[in-house]
């Protein structure tokens, strides 16, 4: 039986002129997109090599750039628009970087275009549009008591129509990926390609859930523009409202410093830096009013020597607290971030839509988890270059570019340190770590099986829901 | 006399639908949820300026300057009170600056950053909001409203008096906006009244901006609402009419913005993370736009180089938003929002015209300097004990001028025109559909 009424919703849906028409529109997009993607492929491998070639020659003992690898399934999900391309690696420390004004796209904040939107979009209206007037058009055509009588089960027809529905997209979505991926044409491995089939079944696993959302909706009205209404507007607040509630949601649950609070521990840090390199004239005293002044020009000098070594040291020591502190703070600021986007997935997982996008961003090896991973295989290469940068300024100290306050009177000088820097210094870059980013790091499996998980969560309530809507009508 | 009968008709058919009421309830929610978020970080923005101002003051103390190389003058850009509706460009191309004039190109720097891992996930403001929201209720109340009247059988009841076809579009239309309206002086008031109990007062020239943002969000749903009788009086059914305006409604609003700015990027790139920056201790201590210097207050090579092509990314990210302005004259709902962006002065024109500000005070201090340097050539890079403080007169201290309104409304022309024209094609089609439109046709 329920394959009867698969066939009959299968069919009626294929012939229905606006399934087509909606077909049509949705492969033209995918289509559209895939080009656009090409484009763009071809633009960011570009920016990474050169991008690449420029860490090269600026990498020195005191930071290293590490650049992020275009991601060639970027198609299925892209999420990073916003995102860094690069990380500064320093010795203690690895940074994301300090933007500058303009350096950031002002089209970040437009969401990205990609597989994952078009399936949540437009893929997933289609289905709305099937799956809402299956029950509650027979409800407004009266044929469902008739089908009722032959001894039809509710579960059968609910199931039936499901079925009907999913066989009918199945052939749009598998065109529609096919053509995508055959003109996007992209060079995978063995792996990747898996990974592009996983995400197919999870396109297939969220618009199952927007078919039950669309059977439940039919059940509970007897006209189907009523029924498509409601799922409409259930399917905006699953897609659209709680992803930007979620968003401003978090950004009370789980504020970032403000920029006020953040620069102000900054200059916290700085003035009690500077408190202790002031270089004072009191310290040439001793040689100038002081009991010195009657020394010998050898032992003044040895006095200067002395005096420029303590300086050297104090300083040295201010200086590598200083930057402890501002490490520390940009740490917090830094975590601060993400605990807020975390914050902002957790709530999105509320929606199948939210769960369905992390999923296709862990797959796709993009968007924020692919950020973070980018973050702690910098974080592994920066043990490496640190051993690397201490021998190395150890050995060429004598070349470094020592800046700071300095007092002086008559030939009597001393200097002081407010910053070290070995830009410009001469090493052995053949001998610097190369930076490799491991490609089997670059799935989010964990991920992967907490929203499919959801996402199968999500289909069992409204298949709960669907049925027990069709098991609440009453054919008299 | 028919005209005020059928409006009257309509409205109540609204203003009694569940539908639209519970649409309502979830945008006046949607909105107060809005401005619960902007306001707090209008705040914080406030206080950053205040510092800002303070900072680039006392930089300006006599008492402190020994050399025309360390002179530097500052014009900060306040936020707008009105970007609590329409956030525009916000604080992405600057708001604080530094003129340094011979020494260094002036920079430009962000009070306030956004958390960049919230990628394409930004938190809308309330025109975001309304743009969605209002063009779904716009397609909750007018998809029936012509074919809706045939299906029940009241349409040819209607057309049996002598009713002109083009006054039932009229009516249908006057009655949709002014169903709108009671919910919209609701969210104008509402806002007003949480600004002025958070402590934020608009005079007179805001108060009329935020009258002309409201207005347009009537130019805005009355768009929406011809196409929905348009497309009532074309399709057979009511349930044609919902499923072809859901479709439209959902590549008009969610799509093509996307898209729009992917062309954009394609055919406008910018040379993003090319300028990799090195990570110095002294670029941590150059957090509100002074130039990162030297201890002898000297601009590095490197610093002037850097400027240079900060300038240049930043020029590529103007004409990159520039393009997708004139995008947005396709789409009824980009245009809406560059029209709230123009009044609430957050949109590209208001940068540019702060932009130009910058670059007049940058030639007033460049020539300031010139003369200067003339008198007093030996207090460029030094000063020796005894010398006073400097021979500050006639220094060029600017205050910000923000746009006047007749310069937004100037700047909006563009999409202000395309509102206008996505109105009149829609009433056109509206009036060709109604009058083509056979009642008897089920």
């Amino acid at each position: 039986m329920i394959w009867i009424v698969a066939r009959k919703v299968w069919l009626t849906s294929i012939t229905d002129l606006w399934f087509v028409v909606g077909s049509v529109l949705c492969i033209v997009t995918a289509v559209a997109l895939a080009l656009m993607f090409r484009v763009q492929w071809q633009l960011d491998v570009d920016t990474y090599g050169k991008m690449q070639a420029l860490s090269e020659k600026q990498a020195d003992l005191d930071s290293v750039t590490i650049v992020r690898r275009p991601e060639p399934l970027a198609f299925l999900r892209k999420a990073d628009e916003a995102l860094p391309r690069y990380l500064i690696v320093l010795p203690d420390f690895t940074d994301f970087p300090t933007e500058d004004v303009g350096s950031r796209s002002f089209l970040e904040k437009v969401e990205s275009l990609d597989w994952a939107s078009i399936i949540v979009y437009p893929f997933a209206f289609l289905v709305l549009v099937l799956g809402a007037v299956a029950i509650s058009g027979e409800k407004e055509r009266r044929t469902l008591p008739l089908l009722l009588s032959t001894g039809l089960s509710r579960a059968a027809l609910v199931i039936g129509s499901y079925v009907g529905i999913m066989l009918a997209l199945i052939y749009v979505l598998l065109m529609a990926f096919l053509l995508h991926l055959l003109i996007v044409n992209p060079t995978l491995s063995s792996a990747e390609w898996m990974r592009v089939i996983v995400a197919f079944a999870l396109s297939m696993l969220f618009l199952s859930v927007v078919a039950w959302l669309a059977l439940w909706t039919s059940t509970l009205s007897h006209h189907a523009q009523v029924s498509l209404l409601i799922g409409f507007l259930a399917w905006f607040l699953i897609s659209v409202v709680v992803p930007q509630g979620a968003s401003l949601l978090s950004q009370q649950l789980a504020p970032v410093p403000s920029m006020r609070e953040y620069h102000a521990q900054l200059s916290s840090a700085e003035k009690a830096f500077s408190a202790r390199t002031t270089v004072s004239l009191e310290l040439l005293l001793p040689i100038l009013i002081g009991p010195g002044r009657n020394w010998s020009e050898a032992e003044k000098q040895r006095y200067l020597q002395q005096a420029q070594e303590k300086l050297f040291k104090e300083h040295e020591a201010a200086l590598a607290d200083y930057k402890a502190a501002v490490y520390k703070i940009r740490q917090h600021y830094l975590s601060r971030l993400t605990q807020q986007m975390e914050t902002t997935r957790s709530l999105m997982r509320l929606s199948p839509a939210g769960c369905y996008w992390q999923a296709m961003e862990g797959i796709a090896g993009t968007g924020y988890w692919r950020m973070l991973r980018f973050y702690q295989t910098a974080e592994q290469y920066r043990e490496a270059y640190s051993e690397f940068a201490r021998k190395w300024r150890a050995a060429l100290r004598s070349h470094a570019r020592i800046s700071g306050a300095a007092v002086s009177e008559g030939k009597y000088r001393l200097q002081g340190v407010s910053s070290i820097s070995y830009r410009g210094v001469d090493f052995p870059r053949e001998l610097l770590p190369k930076f490799q980013e491991r490609v089997s790091a670059r799935s989010d499996w964990n991920g992967l099986f907490l929203n499919l998980s959801l996402l199968i969560g999500f289909n069992a309530l409204f298949f709960a829901l669907a049925l027990a809507g069709s098991l609440r009508y009453d054919p008299r | 006399m028919y005209l005020s009968f059928l409006v009257n008709k309509r409205l109540q058919l609204n203003l009694y639908n569940s539908l639209w009421v519970g649409s309502v309830v979830l945008l006046v929610l949607a909105c107060g949820l809005t401005i619960w978020f902007w306001v707090p970080r209008y705040d914080q923005r406030l206080q950053l300026y205040d510092a800002d101002r303070l900072l680039h003051k006392r930089k300006l103390d006599p008492a402190t300057l020994y050399m025309y190389s360390w002179v530097e003058v500052g014009l900060d850009r306040p936020p707008e009170k009105l970007s609590l509706f329409a956030e525009g460009t916000g604080e992405r191309f600057g708001s604080c600056s530094v003129v340094k004039g011979i020494y260094m190109k002036p920079r430009l720097a962000q009070r306030d950053r956004e958390n960049f891992f919230l990628s394409g996930i930004w938190p809308p403001d309330l025109v975001g909001v309304l743009v969605i929201f209002v063009s779904l209720i716009a397609v909750v109340v007018t998809y029936n409203t012509i074919c809706g009247e045939r299906e029940s059988g009241t349409l040819s009841l209607i057309l049996s008096n002598p009713v002109p076809r083009y006054e039932l579009v009229i009516a249908e239309w006057l009655a949709a906006l002014i169903t709108f309206i009671i919910p919209l002086v609701f969210i104008l008031f509402g806002s007003l009244l949480v600004s002025r109990f958070l402590g934020i007062t608009y005079s007179v020239e805001e108060t009329i901006r935020l009258a002309l943002i409201f207005f347009f969000v009537l130019a805005f749903i009355s768009a929406w609402v011809l196409l929905g009788i348009w497309l009532s009086c074309s399709t057979r059914s009511s349930a044609t009419a919902l499923v072809l305006l859901l479709l439209i409604w959902v590549f008009w609003i969610l799509l093509y913005p996307r898209a729009a700015a992917w062309l954009v990027r394609l055919s406008e790139p910018v040379s993003t993370g090319v300028s990799l920056e090195p990570a110095d201790v002294e670029l941590w201590l150059a957090h509100i736009g002074s130039p990162a210097l030297s201890p002898a207050g000297v601009a590095r090579t490197e610093d002037k180089e850097r400027a240079l092509l900060q300038e240049q990314v930043l020029n590529e990210n103007l004409r990159q938003a520039a393009r997708f302005r004139q995008m947005q004259v396709f789409s009824p709902a980009l245009s809406f929002q560059g029209l709230g962006e123009a009044m609430a002065r957050t949109d590209l024109t208001a940068h540019m015209h702060y932009y130009r500000q910058i670059r007049a005070l940058d030639e007033n201090l460049r020539m300031w300097q010139h003369q200067k340097l003339q008198r007093y050539p030996d207090r460029e890079y030094g000063f020796r004990a005894g010398q006073g403080p400097l021979d500050l007169e006639g220094l060029p201290v600017m205050e910000y001028r923000p746009p006047t309104l007749l310069q937004s409304l100037k700047g909006a022309t563009a999409p202000l025109v395309a509102l206008i024209f996505w109105n009149l094609l829609f009433f056109l089609l509206a009036l060709v559909g109604m009058r083509n439109f056979d009642p008897r046709m089920g």
